[in-house]
């Protein structure tokens, strides 16, 4: 019954703001119509110091309306709020321009839908991928390229050019409409193989060289303290994450010989990494409660010590590391291996598309450029602000998750986390702070020393990514390095055809899988799965894909 | 006709403000409906262009989705089929109990997992039922091995039907319990006087004064035929019982909503509420038809 209420009422809101939506739509595209070349002339004469656009104060004040999401692990000084808060004023000090939260909301997606879909949109604010597409569709986004030219600083255009696939993917034709917000760079991406320490020194075990000395480990640490190998969940994200060993790139899209795009999931690569983990189930390596365990159970074996090898993502010190190691102690950790290749050496990273939000301005609005010299201060601050500006306003504009509760004022370097991988290890060797110019440095910098000193477990992550003798980092830095990866064909939004399938078709491969794993179905059964995945959507899927991307 | 309606008509304005809620907020909307036949973008709002039965083809042709339909109905029935019997069986047991303090307390006991969201519950359930959990361990005694009852294609659905009557049946207990006191007394002492025992009294006076509220309770529950439980299964289930556990909401959930597809989700929610109204219907019909109840 409460159910049935609460669907109800959610039908209500929906329907009563579509219908909201409709009666609006047509007097407010009329209005919008043509208005956002106009203003750039009127905007010059509003300058302080025309000379520099991009950091130029305004005479006459600008507002700007945004709407945002709840970040909630920043924390706040006294009084402020994510709608009030140092960057807010900090906008009105330095260029004063005045930026109004229409509304903040924990769900910002399904309450941005809304907003468009009744016209009722802010002047600037924060997409993803599918929502960009339809708002270009329907004509309600502004064309940025001019404003992107004049306006954009230097720091910002070199982003856009250190990451040219994300950039593309915000454009139209040639034009830009959402200017990608970036990420942290691909160093976060390749995956590894963790193996708790104690267990490993304690039993005097070599490295992993190979796939069977993962497996051979795993076989002696249950030896040892019993339990089973290796920690996966149902979803099999992070057993997939070794399939790479076997040269198979699960849940992307590649390009096969031919040219053609192909879906690596249903590759017969996969075929070969099933049979040998179905093997593995059979030896009780892998959790034989895998198939009903999800993410935090997972982690839970893993922070109670009943497991020692994991394959996981380059985060593995934030969680379960944290609990890992208040738990167990800090001989607990585990540490990252590089995946190896059935054919010896290491195996071939997956690498995805990293940009998942854009920024926007809605058509009409008179100051596009106000937006990007928001975002080159943001670029500033975070990129050039150690030395510039004093510690005391640094710390306010950065530290405890602050640098975050900016919603669709934000980009990020893609290549900050390598610099910042760089200058850590570098200070790390010669003790000397001054190398660090940014806060994340000295952050990630400060955490790795405390973790070695102290073993405190809040710091955990931070050493494990950057600061440990064998750190992911260190291992994804060889692998960016020496380009030994491969890279997702599907850069940008998702194609439509694609997407009306949601996650159908892999739940179609994920439950096959399963099956053969657990042997309630033998490894033939995957050409099975296979037929039953293209004949579900996985070909007409697999068309659009390659329709979308020309080839 | 119309000299009633004048006798009555303070009871008619007493009515007008709930239809005119109803008619804003349960009939207006249904005009949002139209978006199941179009492909909707929401920048473009109802100007959306129309694509007739596109999405309903789209979610048909699924292979997958015939086998959704089945568990749904599989599922549902036999929650409805339990969602009656026991609770009406335990509203008996219990009306047996004199000690009114004992009575009350059992009461309250069966009804409190009604108040608990799915979402504990199925932190619980996860718990106890796990091959370490307080369940398999009990059955390990008795030398049984443990046994996947999450896990496992074939015990998954009867997992759920069992979970979902044992946190449900409490509600159907007070309501029966409630209608069992109202039930003439005098009509027990006449029986008693006539030499009826127990048994004899619930077969042919408790059972048929209970009838009308069991027809009630059973017509309601029929709308809910496809509706086997989302909150219930969504947490609960996992790629491992898709072939039994998927369905038709967990799966449109998986196809549509996480991906921001309105019009299948809208075209999918149509399909479920025409299928509804025709059982609600065609149980009204047949409690008229062959046992002689009007509900309404």
């Amino acid at each position: 019954m409460a159910k049935k209420m609460t669907r109800f009422i959610l039908f209500l809101c929906i329907t009563s703001a579509l219908l909201t939506a409709c009666s609006n739509a047509v007097n407010s595209n009329n209005n919008s119509a043509g208005t956002g070349s106009s203003g750039n002339k009127a905007t010059a004469a509003n300058e302080v110091d025309p000379a520099n656009p991009a950091f130029s104060a305004y005479k006459e004040p600008v507002t700007i309306h945004t709407v945002t999401s709840e970040y909630s692990s920043a924390k706040y000084p006294k009084g402020d709020d994510i709608t009030n808060n140092v960057w807010t004023r900090r906008y009105k000090e330095k260029f004063n321009v005045e930026v109004v939260t229409d509304w903040v909301s924990d769900e910002y997606d399904t309450k941005l839908n809304l907003a468009i879909s009744s016209n009722d949109l802010p002047d600037v604010f924060r997409v993803n991928a599918s929502q960009l597409q339809q708002l270009i569709e329907a004509d309600m986004v502004m064309d940025l390229s001019e404003v992107f030219d004049t306006y954009a600083s230097e720091r910002l255009k070199g982003y856009m050019e250190a990451d040219p696939d994300s950039s593309e993917s915000g454009k139209k034709d040639g034009k830009l409409y959402g200017i990608p917000q970036l990420h942290w760079g691909l160093i976060d991406q390749p995956d590894f193989v963790w193996i708790r320490n104690d267990w490993k020194e304690e039993l005097g075990i070599e490295d992993p060289k190979s796939v069977d000395d993962i497996k051979n480990i795993a076989l002696k640490f249950m030896e040892k303290h019993g339990g089973y190998g290796i920690a996966v969940d149902q979803t099999l994200d992070y057993l997939n994450l070794l399939a790479v060993a076997w040269n198979a790139h699960p849940d992307m899209w590649i390009e096969d010989g031919s040219g053609k795009l192909v879906y690596g999931s249903v590759q017969p690569e996969m075929k070969d990494a099933l049979a040998e983990w179905a093997e593995w189930y059979k030896q009780g390596i892998i959790d034989p409660e895998f198939p009903i365990k999800d993410f935090s159970a997972m982690n839970a074996d893993v922070v109670a010590g009943k497991v020692g090898v994991q394959p996981y993502f380059q985060w593995w010190g934030y969680n379960p590391g944290v609990d890992t190691v208040s738990n167990l102690g800090k001989d607990a950790i585990f540490y990252p291996y590089a995946i190896p290749s059935v054919d010896g050496g290491e195996a071939k990273q997956s690498i995805f598309f990293a940009n998942g939000n854009y920024t926007v301005v809605k058509k009409g609005f008179k100051h596009p450029e106000a937006v990007f010299k928001l975002l080159n201060d943001y670029a500033y601050i975070v990129d050039e602000g150690v030395g510039k500006e004093s510690k005391e306003t640094l710390s306010a504009l950065l530290d405890n998750d602050i640098a975050h509760v900016v919603g669709a004022f934000r980009v990020l370097n893609p290549n900050s986390d390598y610099e910042q991988f760089e200058a850590v290890t570098a200070t790390l060797q010669s003790k000397d702070i001054s190398d660090l110019t940014t806060a994340g440095m000295l952050q990630k910098y400060n955490n790795s020393v405390k973790f070695m000193t102290d073993a405190t477990p809040g710091a955990v992550g931070d050493f494990l990514q950057q600061g440990a003798p064998k750190s992911a980092y260190g291992l994804a830095k060889q692998t960016l390095d020496n380009q030994n990866y491969i890279k997702t064909a599907l850069w940008g939004a998702t194609p439509e055809a694609l997407a009306s399938y949601g996650t159908t078709l892999d739940d179609i491969l994920t439950e096959g899988f399963t099956k053969i794993i657990m042997g309630n179905e033998n490894i033939d059964y995957f050409d099975t799965v296979i037929k039953n995945w293209q004949t579900a959507g996985g070909d007409a899927a697999t068309e659009a894909v390659n329709e979308a991307y020309g080839k | 006709m119309l000299n009633k309606l004048r006798q009555q008509s303070h009871y008619h304005l007493m009515l007008i403000p709930s239809i005119v809620l109803v008619f804003i907020f349960s009939y207006i909307p249904l005009y949002g409906l139209v978006i199941a036949f179009q492909k909707y973008n929401p920048g473009l709002g109802f100007n959306s262009p129309w694509v007739g039965w596109d999405n309903f083809a789209h979610v048909f042709n699924q292979p997958n989705f015939v086998r959704t339909i089945w568990n749904t109905l599989y599922m549902s029935v036999f929650k409805i089929i339990g969602g009656i019997f026991v609770p009406v069986l335990f509203a008996l047991l219990l009306n047996e109990i004199a000690h009114r303090a004992v009575k009350r307390t059992f009461q309250t006991l069966v009804y409190i997992p009604n108040f608990l969201s799915w979402v504990i519950m199925a932190g619980i359930l996860l718990d106890i039922l796990s091959s370490d959990g307080i369940v398999n361990t009990f059955l390990g005694i008795f030398g049984i091995q443990p046994i996947s009852f999450l896990g496992s294609p074939s015990l998954f659905p009867w997992t759920m039907i069992v979970s979902d009557i044992w946190k449900g049946f409490g509600f159907g207990t007070v309501v029966y319990l409630a209608a069992l006191t109202s039930i003439d007394p005098g009509l027990y002492e006449a029986a008693m006087i006539d030499g009826a025992k127990r048994w004899k009294q619930t077969i042919y006076i408790t059972l048929p004064l209970l009838m009308p509220t069991i027809v009630l309770m059973t017509v309601l529950s029929l709308g809910n035929v496809l509706n086997a439980g989302f909150d219930q299964i969504y947490n609960l289930y996992s790629p491992v019982v898709y072939q039994s556990g998927d369905i038709i909401d967990t799966y449109v959930y998986r196809l549509g909503i996480q991906q921001a597809q309105y019009s299948i989700g809208a075209a999918v929610g149509l399909f479920k509420s025409v299928i509804s109204c025709i059982m609600v219907a065609l149980s009204y019909i047949l409690a008229y038809r062959v046992a002689g109840y009007r509900i309404f």
